[in-house]
């Protein structure tokens, strides 16, 4: 397993759809375990799309947990070719993304979803899912469609909140 | 080397002013980094920080602002920021927390809570405040984002603010921002 690193805006793969998955063999679940050693790799991070590790490959991983504990989520979460079949209620987050970074912005997005697709194992499974790792679900799925949630942020009014920056950051 | 300056325009709100300050800053060569603005009563405000070449100074830009100025009637400051504030680390850290604020309007409310936040070492990041009507008088709305540092208590602090609460005859209540990052 390895850490990956993470693309940032504006690399093109950030915003093309990524293809589905053909095959679960040993390089997919080999690409899937690099993306949780990446995101186990950043302190705060709980999700992590395959394109955003270079790979336009329809993946996510999300741990959820790492956040709010065992609660309320399924922990750690693999899934290949996710489609999402059901989606209600609404849910407003203040969202950050490795691949935008020093960005927070407040994203509506649906409170519970249903998501279908395939586990590293290749079977399928079909996952429920409340709240934040619900959230959580919905912006990788985003990123496997090219979507950056920036463009998703609903109403500027202090939504954009600036992480502390260093003006030395903005030197070099 | 590039130069660092923050400028501040505030004036009556109308189209154009974004478009005049930055047309007078790209004249310049200079480089928007970061950018805030905000309408209070019909008054527009803006606060900028610009980099430029290194051999731009504080007065070339009074020249290219000497048409905004007087067609849209802004007041302009301009200061330039030393080379120890532009190399300065990040001073507050903490945990961001967001702290609501309602109560029938009177003075003091602001005061108190930020007092109480000082007195912490607690940094306010962002602040907000609105009156809206209420059933009988006016109502005050603060929402503060903070910095809470490790070391506070948070326990105690809503605590204290449960004082200011009964002092002031207002509701405060304080919670962990959610912030998912991805």
């Amino acid at each position: 397993m390895a850490s990956l690193p993470v693309l940032k805006y504006p690399h093109q793969i950030l915003r093309t759809m990524s293809e589905s998955v053909l095959k679960v063999d040993d390089g997919i679940r080999r690409i899937v375990n690099d993306m949780i050693e990446t995101m186990y790799a950043s302190p705060s991070c709980v999700g992590v799309a395959a394109p955003q590790v270079g790979y336009p490959l329809r993946i996510f991983v999300i741990d959820v947990s790492r956040k709010i504990g065992p609660k309320k989520n399924h922990g750690l979460l693999a899934m290949i070719n996710p489609v999402l079949i059901y989606a209600e209620g609404e849910k407003i987050t203040k969202e950050g993304c490795l691949s935008i970074p020093d960005f927070l912005g407040n994203v509506k997005r649906a409170r519970n979803v249903i998501v279908r697709g395939l586990n590293p194992e290749g079977n399928e499974v079909e996952v429920l899912s409340q709240g934040l790792e619900a959230i959580a679900i919905q912006h990788e799925v985003d990123h496997l469609n090219g979507v950056l949630f920036i463009h998703r942020v609903s109403s500027l009014s202090s939504d954009l909140v600036r992480r502390k920056i260093t003006y030395k950051d903005i030197k070099t | 080397m590039r130069r660092f300056f923050v400028i501040t325009a505030i004036g009556k709100d109308r189209p154009g002013i974004v478009a005049g300050v930055s047309k007078a800053l790209y004249d310049l060569g200079a480089n928007i980094e970061d950018s805030s603005m905000t309408i209070l009563s019909g008054e527009f405000a803006m606060i900028l920080i610009v980099s430029t070449k290194e051999e731009v100074v504080a007065s070339d830009f009074e020249s290219h602002f000497k048409e905004v100025t007087n067609k849209l009637g802004l007041f302009i400051s301009i200061k330039e920021l030393n080379e120890n504030e532009i190399q300065s680390k990040k001073l507050y850290s903490g945990i961001p927390y967001i702290i609501s604020v309602i109560g029938t309007d009177k003075p003091g409310i602001v005061y108190k809570v930020s007092e109480l936040l000082a007195s912490k070492g607690i940094n306010i990041t962002d602040l907000n405040t609105k009156v809206i009507p209420g059933e009988s008088a006016p109502v005050y709305t603060m929402i503060l984002e903070v910095d809470i540092p490790e070391y506070v208590d948070v326990t105690l602090l809503e605590k204290e603010f449960s004082i200011i609460e009964k002092e002031m005859s207002i509701d405060i209540s304080i919670k962990e921002l959610d912030v998912l990052e991805l």
